[in-house]
């Protein structure tokens, strides 16, 4: 569905004389004409200076800056405001942000951090980093498998998350088994003890409804590049009671209100959070990528993906010396839905991402940025199939087909 | 909407026997054949080794060990050694580690670092091999194909980046052992550290 709204598809077509079969959308999606377009004609027509300049050209581009700030706020819920939505450089930079600025305000040596062990490195180091430095206690929910599925046990979470717990950091969905984690849950745990719950967005905000401030969250992140925009643009959003106890993360222009020899005085949100120059066009992008979502429907993009989820599921399940890690959603069913990952019995992870890229076959191999859960999972590498609106049905055969074929080349 | 017209004619290839031209310069039948059956892979480390060293590829999982043995520690001459490795990864990295092994056998500190650079400059594409399997001097020849493959370098340089590592801690530049009689005897467990590819 949709494969014609990018272009690199039949480009690469014309280049490789092969369809390509690009099955790493967790890592990173295409982009469409749309966004494309809307940054090129951006750079061709309206370039300039943000917030620093009197000409016109700053102007409009300072306007359309905010604009796309006003385009996220949308995205998330009606009830958000602009300066709750800071541009950063990814999901990475967000969580660090956060992690700094807590470190820096909130966590002392009796306090505990609480985050998952299923969790991408971004959404883990910084956390370490901060429990390090404040020298408090980091403690992690498990990955558990119940009844043939991995899931998080909530009722190790009910337990962790203690009256001395100040912050909860955790995937809406896993980034390698592709679960859906009870958000809401953790949500109300963290209320219930006055925590602030982080949820790290990445894998789930072109799919799903990520107002999380709406139910209580102080904090929802995620990435440009895995929407459909560009790379080097992140979104952090804070709850209101979050952007009066954050410091800043970065120091620079923009940012400040005042300054003399002897310091400074910040700005408010957002600037305040967006020392330097800010990635004009990247917002652009993501500004069109958003529109892009919504013309066509974040249920119709979970729809597509699920369905071929199933499809590949089942003709995955009927592969011989394959091993599946399935994983449950917060509901109890299994995960259906755009990333799942595996192991070849007797072709390791690497061997299989090499042999399929040689049918023009893109899958990732390897931790996934996810030690921790690889190693709960007793593995040491690991083959991640994600899709994206782009991908059809052929991709599922292809794939399914090239993981059949695996021993003609190995064994 | 995703268009027919992409009909894929390599669905073909996918069900065909046919290993694309690629991929069997990648996964040449020596290198196969090492994956598949490791010379000189050791399940415990050996009891006669001085010196172990870890490799391991953080952006693959790939982690192996190397372990050396000496061969004699007559102080007149460099020492030789030997090495076997333990370790799990890919058919790369596991027939690349199986190949080493079979090189460093009873050699030199100066051997090895020749045969660590002729190594690399196979691996890396930098020195030529014939174009036929057959045609190949020594099995380190099947490394030549991973040259093709950027990625996959890293798989195949694990090994020899562990040794050269290895041998800079144990060995001064004469080839006699840097540390005093009584650590020889020691086995030393390193800390990991990173091969960065090129």
């Amino acid at each position: 569905m949709w494969r014609n709204d990018f272009p690199i598809f039949e480009n690469y077509t014309q280049q490789h004389s092969s369809p390509l079969r690009y099955l790493d959308s967790a890592a990173t999606s295409m982009k469409p004409n749309a966004v494309i377009k809307a940054m090129s004609h951006f750079m061709e027509t309206g370039y300039g200076s943000v917030h620093r300049g009197a000409y016109r050209l700053s102007v409009t581009a300072s306007e359309k800056y905010e604009q796309a700030r006003q385009r996220v706020a949308q995205f998330i819920g009606p009830e958000i405001d602009s300066n709750q939505v800071i541009f950063t450089r990814g999901t990475t930079e967000s969580l660090n942000l956060l992690a700094a600025g807590f470190c820096e305000v909130l966590l002392t040596p009796e306090c505990r951090i609480v985050v998952s062990e299923a969790e991408h490195h971004s959404n883990m180091i910084p956390w370490q980093q901060a429990a390090k430095k404040s020298e408090c206690e980091i403690a992690y929910v498990s990955l558990v498998n119940e009844n043939e599925g991995w899931q998080l046990n909530m009722e190790q979470a009910e337990r962790l998350v203690s009256s001395n717990t100040k912050v909860v950091s955790v995937a809406h969905v896993g980034n390698v088994l592709g679960q859906t984690n009870s958000i809401a849950k953790f949500i109300e745990l963290s209320k219930k003890v006055g925590a602030f719950c982080v949820v790290d967005c990445a894998q789930s905000a072109a799919t799903h409804d990520i107002n999380f401030l709406k139910l209580g969250a102080d904090a929802v992140v995620f990435s440009a590049h895995k929407l459909f925009g560009p790379t080097g643009l992140g979104v952090l959003v804070l709850s209101k009671k979050l952007l009066n106890i954050l410091p800043p993360y970065q120091y620079g222009g923009s940012m400040v209100s005042s300054v003399t020899l002897n310091g400074a005085e910040w700005s408010e949100s957002p600037t305040k959070y967006e020392a330097g120059t800010p990635p004009l066009v990247e917002a652009i992008g993501l500004h069109a990528a958003i529109d892009w979502i919504e013309s066509k429907g974040k249920e119709n993009l979970k729809t597509h993906a699920n369905e071929l989820g199933k499809s590949f599921l089942s003709g995955l399940k009927e592969i011989k010396n394959v091993t599946l890690y399935e994983a449950k959603n917060e509901t109890g069913s299994f995960n259906t839905q755009s990333i799942f990952s595996f192991r070849h019995n007797q072709v390791h992870a690497h061997d299989v991402a090499t042999i399929l890229d040689s049918h023009h076959i893109a899958v990732r191999a390897g931790h996934h940025c996810a030690w921790p859960l690889i190693q709960k999972l007793g593995v040491d590498a690991l083959v991640r199939v994600s899709f994206g609106p782009y991908c059809a049905p052929e991709d599922v055969s292809d794939v399914l087909n090239g993981i059949k074929n695996l021993h003609k080349v190995l064994l | 909407m995703y268009v027919s017209t992409e009909q894929n004619a390599h669905n073909e290839n996918l069900n065909s026997t046919k290993i694309p031209s690629s991929l069997a310069s990648l996964y040449q039948e020596i290198l196969v054949e090492h994956s598949k059956k490791p010379r000189h892979k050791v399940y415990s480390q050996p009891l006669s080794c001085v010196h172990c060293q870890e490799g391991k590829n953080p952006l693959c999982g790939d982690e192996i060990k190397l372990f050396i043995e000496l061969k004699n520690t007559d102080d007149q001459f460099p020492p030789k050694f030997s090495v076997s490795f333990s370790g799990t990864g890919c058919s790369i990295s596991q027939a690349s580690c199986s190949m080493l092994c079979d090189k460093i056998q009873n050699v030199s500190y100066q051997e090895a670092k020749k045969i660590c650079s002729y190594a690399e400059g196979i691996y890396s594409g930098k020195l030529q091999c014939p174009a036929d399997e057959n045609d190949f001097d020594d099995d380190v020849q099947a490394l030549s194909g991973v040259a093709k493959f950027p990625v996959r370098v890293k798989c195949a340089a694990l090994c020899w980046k562990t040794l050269e590592h290895a041998c800079i801690s144990l060995f001064d530049e004469n080839g006699f052992l840097k540390h005093s009689q009584g650590e020889k005897t020691q086995n030393k467990k390193r800390e990991h550290f990173r091969v960065v590819t090129e």
